[in-house]
């Protein structure tokens, strides 16, 4: 399918998902997005990426339980709380569909609607995303063999040697990235 | 791009890339002192020295990225083919001359090896997009690759998505800057065997090289750079023969040489 096509079905989807009141409409929209998911093959990348969203969707609703406003500790802030959770987790699996199931090159084409300079910083900026998460990998895999422990509380001890380097990188990345965009005519 | 007697006229009239005197500070460091010298077309010239010597801020002159684009002191002058780099834009020098950065994942950012390729020839409003694309892939062996993401190729492969982008644009001169640094020797053989045959088909390569044997297999000029100075020109088996030389400067007496 045409991506701008999927993009705007995207759109018109959550938007739906967010005016929505009725619970049976929410699990509906819910069952559907999962089965898409199924249907599309995805599910294996799928799962790793819900688990720790469920984690978070239990303390929404934890936390609604205990303190929704007209009456904590009552079934309606749990019911509050699912609806709720629901709906971020049928947003975040609309999103994540769409994404495993359209290349790269054909999400920045479906932004190329943009003004020229605009939809180029939105391709430049997908493009770094694969090449600064790689980065990020490998300087986590040669902190931790020098001995870093990322289970420490301590954020300074975890995320210093990884932030220090990956900013300096990006931005050395970014230099060069643009001298070699000009070397070939880009901004002239 | 130049027809064959074009190539011809220049190899017989003159030379083709000409530095006077060329010299260049970073904020607080000279990197380039006094450099001097002349390149015909069609010739294969390997550039060579040790790390820090000035080798990568000399290719950013070939195109003019200095004085135009890096910060820094630039005197002297560098002409190509009569065009002074400092008073011609770098999309105008682009045309002429391509630059293949030292790092692939520094210069790719496009989500198709198709658009990578097309992004110089946009910009510089070329006609034949798809046509020039489709051979600058077919050129390197990355054709059937059109619609993959580059990061999803190999170190190589990446490698000669860098070569053909700067070839689609149809250059007389593509200067690389270490351009196996990072590949094992089947990739190394195969990036140099493209080069040879551009070089046959009459550009002008210019190759900024650690291995001095292939530098002494395949180029027929070497300039040796120490400290920003060239301290040897000439024929690789004569220049790359100086042992004393070499060994002082810290780079590897090529093979066919001892």
């Amino acid at each position: 399918m045409n991506a701008r096509i999927k993009l705007l079905f995207l759109l018109a989807f959550s938007s739906a998902m967010l005016m929505v009141t009725e619970f049976y409409v929410i699990l509906a929209m819910s069952v559907i997005t999962i089965s898409l998911i199924f249907a599309f093959r995805v599910r294996r990348s799928f799962l790793p990426w819900a688990k720790p969203l469920l984690l978070v969707f239990a303390a929404i609703v934890l936390l609604q339980y205990l303190t929704f406003p007209p009456a904590p500790f009552s079934p309606a802030g749990l019911l509050w709380g699912a609806v709720f959770s629901l709906r971020l987790f049928v947003l975040v699996s609309a999103v994540f569909l769409f994404v495993h199931t359209t290349p790269m090159s054909r999400i920045a084409g479906a932004f190329s609607f943009l003004p020229g300079g605009v939809s180029q910083v939105f391709v430049l900026s997908l493009g770094l995303l694969p090449n600064i998460t790689q980065l990020a990998g490998n300087i986590m895999r040669s902190q931790k063999a020098r001995g870093v422990n990322f289970r420490s509380p301590n954020i300074m001890d975890t995320y210093m040697p990884v932030m220090v380097p990956l900013f300096g990188k990006t931005l050395q990345k970014s230099e060069k990235m643009a001298l070699a965009m000009q070397a070939r005519g880009y901004g002239e | 791009m130049a027809t064959g007697l074009q190539v011809q006229a220049r190899q017989v009239f003159g030379m083709e890339i000409k530095a006077e005197k060329l010299n260049f500070s970073y904020p607080g460091k000279q990197v380039l002192k006094d450099v001097s010298f002349s390149i015909k077309h069609g010739d294969f010239v390997g550039i060579t020295g040790s790390t820090g010597s000035g080798k990568t801020t000399l290719a950013y002159c070939f195109n003019g990225l200095i004085p135009h684009a890096v910060r820094g002191k630039f005197s002297g002058s560098l002409q190509i083919d009569g065009m002074d780099t400092s008073r011609h834009g770098i999309a105008e020098l682009a045309k002429k001359v391509g630059l293949v950065f030292q790092d692939p994942e520094w210069q790719i950012f496009s989500l198709s090896v198709r658009d990578e390729v097309a992004f110089g020839l946009r910009n510089l409003r070329m006609d034949g997009i798809e046509k020039r694309t489709g051979d600058a892939l077919k050129m390197v062996g990355l054709e059937g690759h059109e619609e993959t993401l580059p990061y999803n190729l190999s170190h190589g492969q990446k490698q000669k998505l860098c070569i053909a982008s700067v070839l689609a644009m149809e250059p007389d001169v593509v200067v690389l800057d270490e351009p196996t640094s990072q590949l094992d020797h089947r990739s190394t053989m195969n990036v140099y065997g493209i080069l040879r045959r551009l070089n046959r088909e009459g550009k002008t390569i210019i190759v900024i090289e650690h291995n001095t044997d292939l530098i002494a297999e395949y180029a027929n000029r070497v300039i040796l750079i120490d400290d920003g100075k060239i301290v040897g020109n000439g024929e690789p088996k004569k220049v790359l023969s100086d042992r004393r030389l070499l060994d002082s400067l810290g780079i590897r007496v090529p093979g066919v040489c001892r």
